[in-house]
């Protein structure tokens, strides 16, 4: 994978400690369920930032596994970078329960 | 089956109101992320990509009716209204809360089942026979030392922090029906000269990023002997497993390193050693208690009537099928195997919904003495079905979407979940499943091809068993892309052998193609009675190169 410039824009997730669910952090210092509300880093320092405020959160039982995901700037928002991330925002590529009328 | 005595439920209870206990300290802070998860581990929590993941296990896939209903229940209400049968017979929910996951094993205890030893570097479910104990090719059922197996495993305090997970696989058939040659420890049930019953054992199998099929370590072992001999392979590999490096901790590796020789005499030398400490010897009192569980069942009487199945199978062409393809040669005359598939073509393979499990669990209930099995090729198995209810139990499981006609056949593909669910994966599996089942939708053709089994994984990892396919897709990363690397002459039976690549990955979008590249190419090389792997034997990977990639990338 090509090595990403130190300023690539990021932004803070996790995951919500009691249910699992995804969560992101927004720039008031609130986690929420929806990717467009999270903050983007701009720089180093915003994305130390946002790593001292998910590890207090982390500290304080409110969410695990915290990371900075690498986003890319669009006329739409930001969006995750690569597949994984693609797939974790946006949830399984695939209808949960399958429905065999929708393939015949 | 098996049922709990006092000290298994008491056991599990305990182990229930312990979780419980962890969870309430990790909930409140008391317990950090990192104290926690090692703990949640044991009992089978994982954090996938999107949520917590439950994986449940089934002891030697074998499931009352009860039990699955409860199943079906814990889907609908903690989880998404669905679950996902494993390769190794277990089932998994994709989206419980952690604060629930209590209620849910209390749930699960209440039915005689648990989630302990599910995950973690421990002695894993012990696998088996899916048709145990009613094949036709049997010697013995094998559920009674995989019982015996579980017991003796289960929190065994000597093998709790092993240098990586252990797989163990039991099979009481010469044919190999629960892939034993692919894991860590595989038994294959033989008689001794004096007719008395013992294990081939193999050692050193597996699949992940070194596939390894496993060599035999004793050609006979009377079954008296085996949690012994167990227990020195296991002491053996606890000592010198290397415990530095995580992709080079499994006993294959060990195995490789020292040699099948030198591991025996090492083996030999601690069961020596072991059996002069104090005995382990299994009592015939003790093999014969486990065994009444597992005693034949009484089986109604039945007098099948040709005539009346003969005349369902020409009314129903779609039924003469099923029959052909997913009921299989019943040890007790007038009874037949009957197997669920749960690969419908373009569905995901292993899903079943908990209106499902309600159906199969009633289809139990009414017509295979209660009794469900579950295959490490992720389907379900009516194991007691008379003849005469053949008829009914298909009508049953055309109506729930669950008569698809394709065991052993190439859409009956065995998938992980893949990049879709897992945090571990590099490609999605369950797509690529679902567009080559629709690509094979007509049945016909399918039965016609023979057997094909088409495996996918969607990392190196291997939990889709993708080595051991006919035809086998591992899902790779190239610069963030989902690609697929294809082998080809992969099995997972007696014969088991390791699929050869075929050439380079090829992309997500291409994988259909190709795979429909591969079966034109034996199309047009097979001879006459001939399957897939004798047509590949015979012809060779060129022919499959050549048509896939062109002659000059081929070579």
């Amino acid at each position: 994978m090509a090595k990403r410039p130190p300023d690539q824009p990021k932004v803070m997730t996790a995951n919500c400690l009691t249910t699992g669910a995804i969560l992101y952090l927004g720039p008031k210092g609130a986690w929420t369920r929806d990717f467009s509300e999270a903050a983007v880093t701009g720089t180093a320092e915003d994305a130390a930032a946002l790593t001292e405020r998910a590890a207090t959160a982390e500290a304080q039982g409110l969410v695990v596994s915290a990371y900075l995901l690498p986003v890319t700037l669009t006329d739409q928002g930001p969006q995750p970078l690569g597949q994984r991330e693609r797939i974790r925002a946006a949830g399984p590529s695939i209808d949960l329960i399958f429905q065999p009328a929708k393939v015949r | 089956m098996y049922r709990y005595d006092e000290f298994d439920a008491g056991f599990v209870c305990q182990r229930v109101a312990e979780f419980r206990d962890q969870v309430d300290r990790r909930l409140s802070g008391a317990l950090s992320e990192e104290a926690f998860k090692p703990l949640r581990l044991m009992n089978g929590v994982y954090l996938q990509l999107h949520a917590y993941m439950l994986r449940v296990a089934i002891p030697y896939g074998t499931l009352s009716a009860t039990q699955l209903r409860r199943l079906a229940h814990i889907a609908r209400r903690y989880d998404k209204g669905y679950g996902h049968f494993t390769t190794r017979q277990n089932i998994q929910f994709n989206w419980p809360a952690l604060v629930d996951i209590p209620d849910i094993l209390e749930s699960l205890a209440e039915v005689e089942m648990h989630a302990i030893q599910t995950s973690g570097n421990c002695i894993r479910n012990v696998t088996s026979d899916p048709y145990a104990g009613v094949a036709a090719d049997e010697i013995e059922d094998p559920r009674v030392y995989a019982e015996i197996l579980r017991q003796w495993s289960t929190l065994h305090p000597e093998f709790a922090y092993l240098p990586r997970k252990f797989k163990i696989a039991i099979t009481g058939s010469p044919h190999d029906r629960a892939a034993i040659k692919v894991h860590d420890i595989g038994l294959r049930m033989l008689r001794g000269s004096d007719g008395q019953p013992g294990f081939e054992v193999v050692v050193g199998g597996g699949q992940g990023r070194t596939p390894v099929i496993a060599k035999t370590l004793r050609a006979f072992l009377p079954a008296g002997d085996l949690l012994s001999y167990l227990e020195a392979i296991l002491r053996v590999y606890n000592l010198h497993g290397r415990r530095d490096n995580k992709y080079k901790a499994r006993i294959k590796i060990l195995v490789n390193a020292l040699g099948i020789e030198a591991f025996r005499d090492e083996v030999e030398a601690e069961w020596q050693a072991l059996r002069r400490e104090w005995s382990l010897d299994l009592p015939q009192a003790e093999i014969d208690r486990i065994g009444a569980y597992f005693r034949r069942p009484d089986y109604p009487a039945t007098e099948e009537d040709p005539f009346a199945l003969a005349a369902a199978r020409r009314r129903e062409p779609d039924f003469d099928r099923w029959l052909r393809c997913n009921s299989f040669a019943h040890r007790q005359p007038g009874y037949a195997i009957a197997v669920i598939s749960l690969k419908p073509e373009g569905g995901i393979p292993g899903d079943a919904t908990a209106e499902q499990m309600e159906v199969v669990a009633e289809l139990a209930e009414r017509y295979s003495l209660s009794e469900i099995r579950v295959t490490h090729e992720q389907n379900l198995v009516l194991p007691h079905v008379r003849r005469a209810d053949l008829f009914a139990v298909w009508s049953a499981l055309q109506e729930a979407g669950l008569a698809t006609p394709n065991l052993g056949l190439i859409t009956d593909m065995i998938a992980c979940p893949g990049l879709d669910y897992c945090n571990l994966a590099n490609a999605r599996s369950i797509p690529v499943a679902q567009r080559i089942g629709q690509h094979f939708a007509d049945r016909q053709l399918v039965e016609e091809l023979g057997p094909i089994t088409l495996n996918i994984s969607g990392c190196i990892n291997a939990c889709g068993h993708h080595h051991v396919a006919n035809i086998g897709l591992l899902g790779v990363d190239k610069k963030g892309e989902e690609f697929y690397q294809i082998t080809l002459g992969g099995r997972a039976d007696e014969a088991a052998a390791i699929g050869e690549i075929l050439g380079p990955a090829v992309p997500y979008e291409g994988v259909v193609e190709a795979v429909d590249s591969i079966v034109q190419t034996y199309r047009h090389q097979r001879a006459d009675g001939e399957v897939f792997l004798d047509t590949l034997t015979r012809v060779g990977l060129q022919p499959f190169k050549e048509r896939l990639y062109g002659h000059s990338e081929g070579r």
